[in-house]
């Protein structure tokens, strides 16, 4: 019996020793923990500013249109981060990066909107198209929400139905009839249909990325570390020579990786669920485990493959650091694999970690489990491939040293 | 004099080093060519959000429409399909949202009565579900202009500060290559040190102590080393940026010193790195990992100031912050930060003198072990 459990034993020992290794360095479990904590932090300061304009408003009209069309602007709070100013101090802010841009309601508008020809100046510091259009899109819509409030959401038509309601106090003899929203030049309204309940915020559509950069930072490229150690320290040989089968090694090593990778991923998560950012349906949470452990086994499979594979401290830090780069970026890490072009997309299917990022995206932002067993299996397989890989390419070694 | 010379042949062995092992060099080459590749990606899914379009009235309205919504700030990818694929894809994540043009649209447009278009929005990322809300009411408003409405009191007049816009990849590669030159040069820099520090290599930071000369000036040819295959690297990436994205810098001398600049910069840095923390399993891991958040906060997608006054505080502990206002400038004449140019390379300079000293003083601690 005892013989049996040699191999395995010897394979938790290796496991254990490389965690140790890896625990008695400050440094290594800092560049663990900084990275993801890092962004982590930033992601939530982000969350603060993401889709709001920094926009001055100069208001030189001092009439009740005027006054209206500030409003509207004044109202928007989810689209502009608003400071009122005055046109020279606006002007300065503008120069200095604090506004993006001016919306300027210029003196004579009221005049103007009497005959249908006023206008709402907009001086944009129009740096990069995407940044650009956001505003153009923004300031369009309240604009436009002057003369068809329901343009502007579900605040809008809040806001058109108030002045039906104002309308029809206004003129008794209407008193009975539907309050309805009117004034609507443009001809088209909208009827939007959301998918969920709440728009997921920022923080929490940003958690994926964080758990990705964490699985992959750690579980791919440590691990391939870890196991290139035993190479440069000609530490393979006696490993090698040891009455123990090269499975049960190549498990210690990939055990020691997805311990390390799983330990940083539950401090992550319980972190995430404690702020808030992390919050599953209840009936999601099993599969989210399972992805993410998946996800721990499958980087950390991979990260043993390039170790054997590549053998050299500095070789493996620049191929890591491509495979890296590619798994994250390139996996869908800041971008929707599925938006991309479709070559595109098809290279990225490629990717194991682009399987983890939908099945984790699936599982926390939608309501059912479509496609998770899907990624799970290709996450399990890619882990196998890696696995199996690695055997082979140890086999190189033992028969070349 | 000696110090002097020490540090060239410091720097001459560490290039034979290099020199030999090709492989290494080809895949530095490589891992910033990917990196500038994937970074740029972001830029194919900022904008154009994939959009089903419905159209089940076909009419010339509903065309004029359709033109509008293609029109609208590079806000929609259209994408004509029936309602069940779209409410598929929709539920799959593979769209944004779905635009329904109802039947009876043209005639209900042409008699002046108000239409409502049905909209299905998957509301999972905030960034472009909100894009998607404010451009519908862009897209209403130039339908309402094409085909003359009345009634409108109030129209947007736009004056830009710049004679044109900067498309979005140009902005990101840009960005990308001060990054491309953290993580490159960065890591170059780190391993060029660690190496002596390490097991493997027979720890020979001890013989440093037996030197006749202070550590100072080994380090000092070796990231000059280190510097070197970095320039050659991020040279590439540049020709790749010129030839391959058609970023041609606004002035090349500018350019070119700005991102020498930042590769020195950098090595310093990665060898100060290299110098405390001592583990190649460490250093990697570190530099690589802190290049995302520095990569989101250091005004690579749009000026760090215009993200809010505390992202932008923050994103001053970053290098790159400084570097991306410098090339932005170079390449196509933007301002990104508020501070001017030369202030941000006073202040990258700055941070390679502090990283050598420190690099400096950190080997000289490590040397009585």
């Amino acid at each position: 019996m005892s013989r049996w459990l040699a191999g395995p034993r010897a394979g938790w020992a290796l496991a254990m020793n490389d965690l140790r290794a890896w625990l008695r360095s400050p440094w290594a479990v800092a560049a663990a923990l900084v990275p993801p904590l890092g962004m982590g932090v930033l992601v939530a300061v982000l969350t603060l500013a993401v889709s709001k304009q920094p926009v001055a408003l100069v208001v030189e009209d001092r009439g009740l249109d005027a006054e209206r069309m500030a409003q509207i602007v004044r109202g928007d709070r989810e689209a502009y981060a608003l400071k009122d100013m005055s046109l020279t101090q606006a002007e300065a802010a503008l120069r200095q990066l604090q506004v993006a841009a001016i919306i300027r309601i210029p003196d004579g508008f009221g005049a103007a909107a009497a005959t249908g020809d006023a206008h709402v100046d907009l001086l944009l510091n129009n740096i990069d198209v995407d940044f650009s259009d956001d505003l153009r899109r923004t300031v369009t819509r309240s604009v436009a929400q002057f003369d068809a409030p329901e343009l502007g959401g579900e605040a809008g038509v809040k806001d058109s139905l108030l002045q039906a309601a104002v309308r029809q106090l206004a003129h008794p003899e209407t008193a009975g009839q539907a309050l309805t929203a009117t004034g609507n030049p443009y001809r088209v309204a909208v009827d939007e249909h959301d998918l969920r309940f709440t728009t997921v915020s920022f923080m929490r559509y940003q958690v994926v990325p964080i758990l990705i950069l964490a699985a992959v930072n750690i579980g791919l490229l440590g691990t391939a570390l870890l196991c290139v150690r035993e190479f440069e320290e000609r530490t393979i040989k006696v490993l090698l020579l040891a009455p123990v089968r090269r499975g049960f090694l190549l498990g210690g090593k990939l055990c020691a990786g997805v311990l390390a990778s799983a330990a940083l991923l539950t401090l992550l998560v319980f972190g995430g669920v404690w702020r808030g950012a992390l919050r599953p349906p209840a009936a999601h949470w099993p599969a989210l485990i399972a992805l993410l452990g998946g996800t721990a086994v499958m980087a950390a499979g991979l990260g043993v493959l390039l170790g054997t594979l590549v053998r050299r401290s500095r070789v493996l830090t620049v191929v890591g650091l491509n495979l890296a780069t590619a798994l994250f970026f390139l996996g869908g890490g800041f971008t929707t694999v599925a938006f991309l072009p479709d070559w595109l997309a098809a290279i990225a299917r490629i990717l194991p970690t682009s399987y983890a990022i939908d099945g984790l995206r699936q599982t926390l932002f939608y309501p059912d489990l479509r496609g998770v067993g899907r990624d799970l299996l290709v996450l399990g397989a890619a882990a196998i491939g890696s696995a199996v890989l690695s055997a082979l390419a140890l086999r190189r070694g033992w028969n070349g040293r | 004099m000696r110090d002097a010379r020490v540090a060239w042949a410091s720097a001459r062995l560490e290039w034979q080093h290099l020199g030999r092992d090709r492989l290494f060099l080809l895949c530095t080459l490589l891992a910033v060519v990917n990196f500038i590749v994937v970074v740029s990606l972001f830029g194919l899914t900022g904008s154009h959000a994939p959009t089903a379009l419905i159209d089940e009235d076909g009419g010339p309205y509903a065309r004029q429409f359709v033109s509008a919504l293609e029109q609208a700030h590079h806000s929609f990818r259209l994408e004509p399909m029936s309602a069940a694929a779209a409410l598929r894809a929709l539920r799959d994540g593979r769209l944004v949202a779905a635009i329904t043009i109802p039947a009876g649209f043209s005639d209900g447009a042409a008699s002046g009565a108000i239409v409502p278009i049905r909209v299905d929005v998957d509301n999972v990322d905030i960034d472009l579900t909100d894009d998607v809300q404010r451009a519908l009411p862009s897209a209403i408003v130039a339908f309402g202009t094409a085909i003359g409405v009345s009634g409108v009191h109030v129209h947007a007049e736009e004056h830009d500060l710049l004679a044109h816009d900067t498309d979005y990849i140009p902005y990101l590669v840009v960005s990308g290559l001060a990054l491309d030159a953290l993580v490159v040069a960065g890591v170059l820099g780190a391993l060029v040190l660690v190496r002596d520090f390490e097991p493997a290599a027979g720890r020979v930071d001890k013989l440093w102590r037996l030197a006749p000369v202070g550590p100072a000036a080994v380090l000092l040819g070796r990231l000059l080393a280190a510097a070197t295959v970095a320039a050659v690297a991020v040279g590439l990436t540049f020709v790749v940026v010129v030839l391959g994205y058609h970023v041609s810098p606004r002035s090349l001398p500018q350019a070119l010193g700005a991102l020498l600049a930042c590769v020195l910069i950098f090595t310093c840095l990665g060898g100060l790195l290299g110098v405390v923390v001592r583990r190649t399993q460490a250093v990697v891991p570190l530099v690589f990992g802190l290049a995302m958040p520095f990569y989101l906060d250091s005004g690579a997608l749009e000026p760090a100031r215009l993200d809010g006054e505390r992202v932008w505080q923050i994103a001053h502990l970053s290098p790159a912050y400084y570097a991306i206002g410098v090339l932005e400038r170079a390449f196509h004449g933007l301002q990104v930060t508020p501070e001017p140019v030369s202030v941000d390379l006073l202040v990258l300079a700055g941070c390679a003198a502090a990283g050598l000293l420190a690099a400096g003083m950190a080997a000289r601690r490590g040397q009585p072990r």
